[in-house]
Parts: C-alpha cells; structure tokens; sequence
C-alpha cells in the first residue's frame, strides 16, 4: 500500500524545488519527478492495464505539469495537484481507447457467460473480479483503485478529485456494493 | 458473508488487479525531458475551441495555397516550362496523374526521401485512391537512435526545401508565423494524429485493431502531407514532428488488419517509441483540444 500524498519524501522542500524548476534547473526538475514518479506510473498503471499507456498518460502527466508549474500556487499540495492531472489524462487515454475496445470486450463476455455447472468450478474467480473492477463506472472505479488497491485516504482521493470526503466514501461503497452485485452468484466459492 | 468480510476478501483478490510492475523510470524521465525541450507550436491562446466550420475552411484554405505554391514553384522552373493555362488547373491535373520531377537544378538522386517500407509500394504510390508524397531530410536528433534500415530512397518527389535554403523558404516561414492559419490546421492535425496513435497503440493484437484504423490514417496523412508543403512546413521543429507523424501513419496506413502485420505493427511500435512521438504530440498540442476531436 502506498498513498501519502502530502509528504512524498521527508526533508524534501517542494516550495524550493518548484521555484528551482521554475528557475530552468533541470537536476530540479528530476528531483521533483522522481519524487513523484513511482506514485505516478502506478496509478496510471492501476487504472489503465496496461503498461504502454501507463506510460504515456506518466509522461503525459509530468509533461504538463512541468508545462503549467508556474499557474501551481501553492493551494494544495503539488502532489496533490499532480494526482489530479494524472487522474484526468488517464481517465481521458482510456476514454479515447474504450471506444475500440468496447465491441471486442462486449463480444468476449458474450461468449464467456458460462453454465452453471460450470461456474462451481471455475477457478478463475480473480479474473471475473478483475473484470468486474474493469466494468466500474470509472467515477467509482478510480477511488476504488486509489482506496482498496494504492491506500489513499478519503481525505486524499477528495482532494485529488475535487470532492467532499464524504462522497469518496460513499463512492467507495458503490463500487464494493457493485463488486458484490457482480460477484454474488459466487458467494459459495468467496466462502471457501 | 458479512460485508467486513466480503471487503476484506475483496481487498485481498482485487490486489493484484493492473499490479504494476517496477517504474520505468529512466525511460519516462529520458521522454519527459525530450519532450519538455521541444518548442512549443502552440501558445495557450490557441486552446479555445474553434468552431467546426472554421477548421474545414482553414483545410480548404491550406489546399488551396499548397496546390498554388507548387503551381507556381512548378512554372517557375526553367526545365519545363512555364504551362499553359491557369496555374491551378495544371497543378491539379499534375496533382493527380503524374508523377512529380524534381525541377531543374535541383538534386533528386541526393535528396534523402522515405519510402513506402519495403514491401512493394514505392514513395508516390497510389495508397487507397490518395497519391501519398513522402520525404524525409536530416531530421533525427542525434541522441534519438535511427529505426532499422527500412527506408529507401525515392525519387519520384524534389526534397524538401532547407531550413534557411533560400530567401523564398525563409519568407515562407514567416508567413507561417504571421499566418494563425496555418497553426490552427497544424495544431488540428497533431490533435488528429495523437488520437490516432493512441487508438493504435491501445490495440493489442492485430484483431483488435479497428478496420477503420487505415482509412482514418489516411485521411490524416493527407492533411499531414499538405502542410508539410505548405509554409507552415518550414518552421524546423513543426516539420520534424510532421515528418515523424507521416511516416508512422504510412506504416499505419498499408496495414491490413491481419495476422501477417504483427512485424509491421512492432516496427510502428518501436518507431513511436524512439521518436518519442507521442509525448511530442502532446507536447505540441494544446491541453484540452482532444475533447473537441
């Protein structure tokens, strides 16, 4: 579990750094990025699935946030910020991919609905949770993602996305009450 | 089973979902600073929205004054002869049934020019139903390793003009930069080539590809052709990422969607990768332009 957004790297003062960027220092600038970077490229690659466009939206992310550091003043934290820019170009790469794989994935789990006799023994249990995740609307799928799997607080993801910490919980527990919904004809096998 | 229970097993399975391997953290860092020394092509100013309109008169604009300039740059030469007749008439005739000659006193054999990858279609070739120019000058950064050697020379088109070759080039450039134009269709057309690529990228495998992939490059590698011979052509940095862009939409371009294109499609790949294309594009279109594409 990772998370802690408010301080990525004790002793490291962000204020100076950023202005040292800002200044045109380049070992800055890496030392901004690889304080962030890990937290970054996971999370991409925790709502992408895949490790070409994790990259992308990484880069894509610290691209503009280098672009735009100078319009950052300081209201939140910068990682906070660079979370909320890493959320949105994710969110907007798999909004231009969906598109292409929605009729294969639609044509996929057609032929996957499988018989009973056949579920009881269906071993791939984690898969049909992992497809279940991936069917998540992605305002519930992505505090999913941050809370259960990356362990950012409410207080955090709020921050992240711009909402109350009461509506990430209760994100949050739409996305668990629908995992459940998904998953509840294998109850018995969850049991065991 | 309870729900503390059920979100406990839930936790405990869902973790490796999308589990990321380990940071590739050179390899973005090396993107990210690439990207981040490329010039802008397009300020902020340029992210409002254009209306739909506006962008088909601008493409119908550069077509106009690409065909132009080639008409004029065509009768100008001394080898052929000025043509008879409207200028733009005989630039279209030419446009669409000859092949184009260098003009005289211009090098055609030493000009470096891309070609169609190996595979039987020649630079100039007919590719579904466009004539497709191609060229390539001295444009990769040195640091930036060259793809296999799978271009071949072709002769079929003048080389590009030189950054600073002659007075016209550099007026040209001007014109460019004074002309919001011919930044509006660039911009749009980088847009439409970001969104490509990453439709491209996203495929896994050759059946996942959308059959429409190929038309769509098509389409964009007309637009991308266009303003390479246009002024807008001339700025150094916008014509290196215009060339890098035609060059991996021709690849994408000749894809069929089968099986046999899992080469090509890694050589595309690895051609993305090293150009770093898709970090430039990004860089160079403005935040927010994809919403209206």
């Amino acid at each position: 579990m990772l998370a802690r957004l408010a301080h990525p790297a004790p002793g490291l003062d962000e204020r100076l750094l950023i202005q040292r960027v800002l200044g045109g220092d380049e070992r800055a600038a890496r030392e901004l990025y690889d304080a962030h970077v890990d937290r970054i490229y996971r999370l991409a690659y925790r709502l992408t699935g895949d490790d070409e466009l994790a990259r992308d939206c990484t880069q894509d992310t610290f691209i503009r946030a280098f672009q735009y550091l100078a319009e950052f003043r300081g209201a939140s934290a910068f990682s906070t910020w660079l979370h909320s820019i890493a959320v949105s170009v994710c969110l907007n790469a798999l909004r231009s991919v969906r598109r292409l794989r929605r009729r294969r994935a639609d044509l996929a789990e057609a032929d996957q609905v499988p018989s009973p006799d056949v579920r009881r023994l269906d071993p791939d249990l984690r898969e049909r949770l992992h497809a279940a995740i991936d069917r998540l609307p992605d305002l519930y799928r992505v505090v999913f993602v941050m809370h259960d799997l990356e362990g950012y607080t409410h207080e955090e993801i709020g921050a992240v996305l711009g909402v109350p910490t009461g509506t990430s919980k209760a994100r949050l527990s739409r996305a668990r009450d629908r995992l459940r919904q998904a998953l509840e004809r294998f109850a018995g096998e969850w049991a065991v | 089973m309870s729900e503390d229970r059920f979100d406990e097993l839930l936790r405990r399975m869902a973790r490796d979902y999308n589990a990321p391997p380990e940071t590739p953290r050179e390899e973005l860092w090396a993107a990210i600073s690439a990207a981040r020394t490329a010039p802008r092509t397009a300020s902020r100013t340029d992210r409002r929205a254009w209306p739909w309109w506006l962008s088909g008169l601008a493409a119908t604009l550069v077509l106009g004054i690409t065909i132009g300039r080639f008409a004029a740059r065509e009768a100008g030469a001394p080898a052929g002869g000025a043509p008879d007749g409207p200028v733009l008439e005989q630039a279209a005739i030419r446009t669409a049934s000859e092949p184009r000659l260098p003009p005289a006193g211009q090098p055609s054999a030493d000009a470096p020019a891309v070609s169609a990858p190996e595979r039987g279609q020649g630079s100039g070739a007919p590719l579904g139903g466009h004539r497709v120019p191609l060229r390539v000058g001295p444009r990769y950064p040195a640091e930036i390793p060259a793809p296999p050697q799978r271009l071949a020379r072709a002769d079929s088109r003048p080389a590009p003009r030189a950054a600073g070759e002659s007075p016209d080039a550099r007026a040209s450039a001007e014109d460019t930069a004074a002309n919001p134009v011919y930044t509006l269709v660039a911009t749009q057309t980088l847009a439409q080539g970001e969104a490509l690529l990453t439709a491209f990228r996203a495929a896994r495998r050759p059946d996942e590809l959308d059959p429409q992939i190929s038309a769509w490059a098509r389409e964009v590698l007309l637009a991308t052709s266009l303003l390479l011979d246009s002024p807008a052509g001339e700025e150094p940095v916008l014509r290196g990422l215009l060339e890098d862009l035609e060059l991996v939409l021709l690849q994408i371009a000749q894809l069929s969607g089968s099986p046999a294109d899992s080469a090509e499609r890694a050589w595309i790949n690895e051609t993305l990768r090293r150009r770093d294309m898709l970090p430039r594009l990004r860089t160079a279109v403005p935040a927010g332009l994809m919403a209206g594409i």
